[in-house]
């Protein structure tokens, strides 16, 4: 056979079946095709719309990052400069024997300027409420109690000395805890926050009831209702939630230990009655106020509307802190009405523009099971998906 | 009243409407682009790469490759052309993902086969169908995949050697050269026994 004949051959055997065949696609499997194809598209877009809203954000989430480094460090050399200056002198016990926890790191202190004389055990008691820019000391098994404003009510199991840094009226509130366990409920309702350094940890709170031991030179906290957010020495935040306690020595998770929880439980019904801890005294004589009322000469209760207001603000000024304080104050007043759940979808939202998905699923999972308006299901769905590990790219649009 | 088909001109023109269209951001220009070239870019692939099952795949894949280029398509060539670039990319891609995996190149089933038979043969006319076809995909699975798309786009579907070339990103000389060494393969391999090859993909199966 020549070689024309046999390519000629190939062409006979090989390329006209091929022609001769028919690739067509019939009509439901175009369909099925089209149907597939529409939805890799719609991925596509919807991943496109995803990375042009990061882009578009990333820019404006620069500055604000920038400036509060800049005012942390500003505050961070406000508070500490006094430790070159003064050490905190440790607390004596009736025995004479230094018992205030002295942690390995520096202790945390209010600043000079801010303290006045502390109490000294066997003292009678200060009357009415504790004010700021005082310190509540307790001896080893003691218990000392006290209110700021309305807002704060603390228990301090001794030995140790918790110090009030900062008060405003209506606003942030900053405690220093140096050694002892601090027991706090903490109403936040009228929009602000609540911190307390402590060995190792810097604890934020919106409004919630929690605890924050001193441990050598690191701190546990522990919480029982809400949500606190705790910072340790390293800069990284945990978000520590109802029934879990933390400890900044290993950075982890935990139940809450017993016998914490029964404090806890005790302080938040109102701590009657002696422990077997020790003797109960009442650093502020008077008892607590639970009311969720402003304390006398502040700002009455701001209504959500305004509150809401203010979120947007400080949302469109990248005032992330404030905003999620505002949100944080308006999904606890508002937990099944349509503020609070577009509340806690802003919290969601600012949580993912951070990076932080679990703290996005943490809001997420504090919304009803159906939403009253079906606009806010569909985001809440579409943020859902996204606060999912490794979700993003995928979720449909909105 | 017979259907009257719009020119070649008249589709390219329609194609780069559409194409303007999409390059602005209309998805629903996209989407009436890539519905006029399903039929021939799916017919394109399997002539390429036989029936196999993954072609559905490797559609949306091209249509999604597409969409994404569409802001990189600077109106050069037309569009068909741009799009049967990507096509014959893809086919090759994927010869070569299956060449490296040989041990897992499935042989063709019965009703893979039967998507390439007109639908009005008779049952022994389609089972002759297939037994050509299978054939015929074991030869070429014998092939480079270079030479197999060059086959396939010169010898099957007949194209010119210069728009074979532009679909493959080769010059002329290059194609007819692989046209020619695939021809002289298939060529050595029916002369091998054909049969042997049946007996194999029997035997596979």
């Amino acid at each position: 056979m020549s070689t024309n004949e046999r390519l000629a051959r190939v062409d006979t055997e090989i390329a006209a079946p091929l022609r001769d065949a028919s690739p067509a696609v019939d009509e439901l499997h175009r369909a099925r095709l089209v149907s597939a194809i529409d939805g890799v598209l719609d991925r596509e877009d919807a991943a496109r719309d995803a990375r042009r809203r990061a882009k578009a954000q990333r820019p404006r989430r620069r500055w604000p990052i920038v400036a509060g480094a800049a005012v942390a460090a500003a505050a961070l050399v406000l508070v500490l400069r006094p430790y070159g200056r003064r050490a905190p002198s440790p607390v004596p016990a009736p025995s004479g024997t230094v018992v205030a926890a002295t942690p390995a790191s520096p202790p945390i202190a209010p600043p000079p300027s801010l303290l006045r004389p502390v109490q000294e055990p066997g003292r009678e008691a200060p009357s009415s409420v504790l004010a700021p820019t005082t310190s509540l000391v307790a001896l080893r098994g003691e218990r000392a109690r006290a209110t700021i404003d309305a807002r704060v009510r603390l228990t301090l199991v001794g030995a140790g000395r918790v110090s009030v840094l900062a008060a405003a009226h209506d606003g942030d509130i900053e405690l220093a805890l140096d050694g002892g366990r601090l027991l706090v409920e903490y109403d936040g309702h009228t929009g602000g926050t609540l911190r307390v350094r402590s060995p190792g940890a810097i604890t934020t709170v919106v409004g919630t009831v929690f605890a924050v031991e001193a441990i050598g030179a690191g701190s546990r906290v522990a919480v029982t209702r809400g949500q606190v957010r705790t910072e340790d020495t390293a800069g990284r935040r945990t978000p520590v939630s109802a029934g879990t306690s933390w400890t900044s020595a290993d950075g982890r998770s935990a139940p809450i230990p017993d016998d914490l929880a029964k404090a806890l439980a005790e302080h938040q019904s109102g701590g009657a009655g002696q422990t077997s801890e020790g003797s109960d005294r009442r650093g502020a004589a008077e008892p607590p106020e639970r009311a969720r009322r402003p304390a006398a000469g502040t700002e009455p209760t701001v209504d959500l509307d305004t509150l809401y207001a203010r979120a947007e603000t400080a949302m469109r000024e990248r005032s992330l802190g404030e905003a999620r304080r505002a949100l944080e104050t308006i999904a606890a007043r508002d937990p099944r009405g349509r503020l609070g759940e577009t509340a806690l979808l802003d919290l969601a939202r600012l949580a993912l523009a951070d990076g932080d998905r679990a703290e996005a699923r943490r809001a997420l999972d504090r919304l009803p099971a159906t939403l009253r308006d079906p606009a806010l299901s569909e985001t809440a769905a579409h943020l859902r998906c996204r606060a999912q590990p490794g979700g993003g790219d995928d979720c449909p649009t909105r | 009243m017979p259907i009257r088909r719009p020119s070649p001109a008249a589709e390219a023109a329609e194609d780069a409407r559409l194409v303007a269209a999409a390059e602005a951001g209309d998805r629903g220009a996209f989407d009436k682009l890539y519905r006029r070239h399903l039929d021939s870019v799916y017919a394109r692939l399997t002539r390429v790469i036989g029936p196999a099952p993954e072609r559905d795949d490797l559609v949306q894949q091209i249509f999604l490759d597409v969409y994404r280029a569409m802001r990189r398509f600077r109106g050069d060539a037309s569009f068909a052309t741009y799009l049967h670039r990507i096509v014959v990319n893809v086919a090759y891609e994927h010869l070569e993902r299956r060449r490296r995996g040989r041990g897992r190149n499935e042989p063709l089933e019965d009703r893979q086969l039967e998507t390439l038979i007109a639908p009005g043969a008779s049952p022994e006319q389609r089972a002759r169908e297939r037994e050509e076809l299978r054939r015929v995909f074991a030869l070429l699975d014998r092939l480079s995949p270079k030479r197999r798309a060059a086959f396939v786009l010169v010898a099957v579907e007949c194209l010119p050697l210069e728009e074979a070339a532009a679909l493959l990103g080769a010059n002329a000389p290059a194609i007819k050269q692989r046209v020619l060494d695939a021809r002289r393969e298939l060529a050595a391999a029916l002369d091998r026994n054909v049969d042997h090859v049946n007996k194999t993909e029997r035997e596979r199966q």
